[in-house]
């Protein structure tokens, strides 16, 4: 309890970018390039910030992680084929598949300034991409079993200062079908993700399904629904940053005299 | 009888590789020929690269063990996934194997109206071991995404008569003698698979 009362009374300490406009916004584009669907949401949503006076910070985890980096994506010495059977024989290897410490830490700090948190991918095989997975494993690295806590990832990172997270993601296959795959991709931000921030964050998400089979017409009418979705400022959610019932109160008072 | 045998855990975990000799043992006097691919300990690199994407399908990557998981999964009959759950899901590694290795006209083809079909009927079985940091309570509450994924989106891809096994291991309420029975369980499990 004495743990959770202490998150709580940090709501909202993370620091102020003195260039800050309305709200600041970091925004993270996981796709191997800038001119495909996932592409075009991110300049629409980055279109609408603007337009709504609010700052961004795109972090472009393929360029920064994979083209402009040492640490590269294709594999450095891979055995040959032949070799594969890779077992006990196969010598010491990695201790983990992570990204390099310099690039997260800078995250780290990138993202402590954020009042909203937007993830920008596609989906593949019902969930986000390996490069985002691994950029939420080496952030929030596991707890030990021992541990035993609910707390769903490592003791690593609170970002207290996010108050909305928004996801906007693309689908190959229809809405059905991937609502009977279990949607372990919606799943993994509105369960885990927001855990990792505070416990009033809200969680949104705007899609676009069936793109292997959807026309011009579909993939314009989402990305409009893009646009609109960056130019809504997230709810304020205080009068005082002392508690979440404060924070709540606030959140009413604010919706009442509208800004 | 072909098996495959794709293994996740790091190579500084002994449970994964208790978990892993366990698998192969079991498959081999179940009378599979089995390959394995460990995949921290090949450096099987996780992120599809750029050039890889824009050529999306059976030929796309240039990367050895890419090509050669593809031979594997297009004979095996048996697909077996050793891995600890991390962010309620498969390890960012696993996953990556996934997208790199299951692609079109490997995994699933569209059909005219671009609908996707399964392509690899040659699966007959899957076997699941998956390790939870949690116990069953937050493991239930987090969800388990891994299960949904080898469950539902891989079998779209094997034909809905694969059949599938799961053996899941709970470390926060793990003992050292429940693990080795797990360890045991798995074997004599992956022994029967057919």
């Amino acid at each position: 309890m004495s743990a959770t009362s202490m998150r709580l009374r940090d709501l909202g300490s993370a620091p102020v970018p003195a260039d800050r406009r309305r709200w600041h916004a970091v925004v993270i584009f996981v796709h191997p390039t800038h001119d495909s669907l996932a592409g075009a949401a991110l300049a629409r949503y980055l279109r609408g910030l603007d337009g709504a006076g609010a700052s961004a910070d795109v972090i472009d985890l393929y360029r920064e992680a994979v083209v402009d980096a040492a640490w590269s994506a294709s594999p450095a010495p891979s055995p040959a084929p032949s070799a594969v059977p890779a077992g006990a024989s196969a010598g010491p290897g990695r201790a983990e598949v992570q990204l390099p410490v310099a690039l997260v830490s800078d995250h780290r700090r990138r993202l402590a300034l954020a009042d909203e948190l937007v993830l920008v991918h596609p989906t593949w095989w019902s969930g986000q991409p390996a490069l985002l997975k691994l950029w939420f494993e080496t952030l929030w690295p596991p707890l030990p079993p021992s541990a035993g806590a609910l707390q769903p990832t490592g003791p690593g990172l609170r970002l207290t200062g996010v108050r909305r997270i928004t996801v906007v993601t693309t689908y190959g296959s229809s809405r059905a079908v991937n609502t009977f795959q279990g949607d372990g991709g919606a799943r993994t931000v509105r369960r885990l993700l927001r855990w990792c921030c505070s416990p009033v964050t809200t969680v949104r998400r705007v899609t676009c399904y069936r793109i292997d089979r959807s026309d011009a017409a579909s993939r314009q009418a989402f990305l409009d629904r893009v646009e609109r979705a960056a130019e809504r400022p997230p709810r304020p959610w205080r009068l005082g940053r002392s508690s979440w019932l404060a924070g709540r109160a606030g959140a009413a008072s604010a919706s009442v005299t509208a800004r | 009888m072909h098996a495959l045998l794709v293994h996740a855990f790091a190579p500084t975990d002994p449970l994964g590789d208790a978990l892993r000799e366990a698998a192969h043992r079991g498959l081999d006097a179940g009378g599979h020929a089995v390959d394995v691919l460990d995949l921290e300990r090949a450096g099987f690199a996780p992120v599809m690269p750029p050039a890889e994407w824009s050529r999306y399908g059976r030929d796309a990557s240039d990367d050895p063990l890419v090509q050669w998981s593809i031979e594997r999964v297009e004979r095996a009959t048996t697909l077996a996934f050793v891995y600890p759950t991390r962010w309620g899901g498969v390890p960012a590694v696993l996953k990556g194997w996934f997208e790199r290795v299951l692609v079109p006209d490997v995994a699933f083809r569209f059909d005219d109206t671009g609908r996707v079909r399964a392509a690899l009927r040659n699966v007959r079985r899957i076997e699941a071991v998956a390790t939870y940091d949690h116990g069953r309570l937050a493991s239930a509450l987090t969800g388990d995404n891994g299960r949904w994924l080898v469950s539902r989106a891989l079998r779209n891809a094997t034909g809905w008569r694969t059949r599938l096994s799961w053996h899941g291991l709970h470390l926060a309420t793990a003992t050292p003698a429940s693990s080795a029975r797990f360890v045991e369980h798995v074997e004599r499990a992956l022994g029967r698979a057919r």
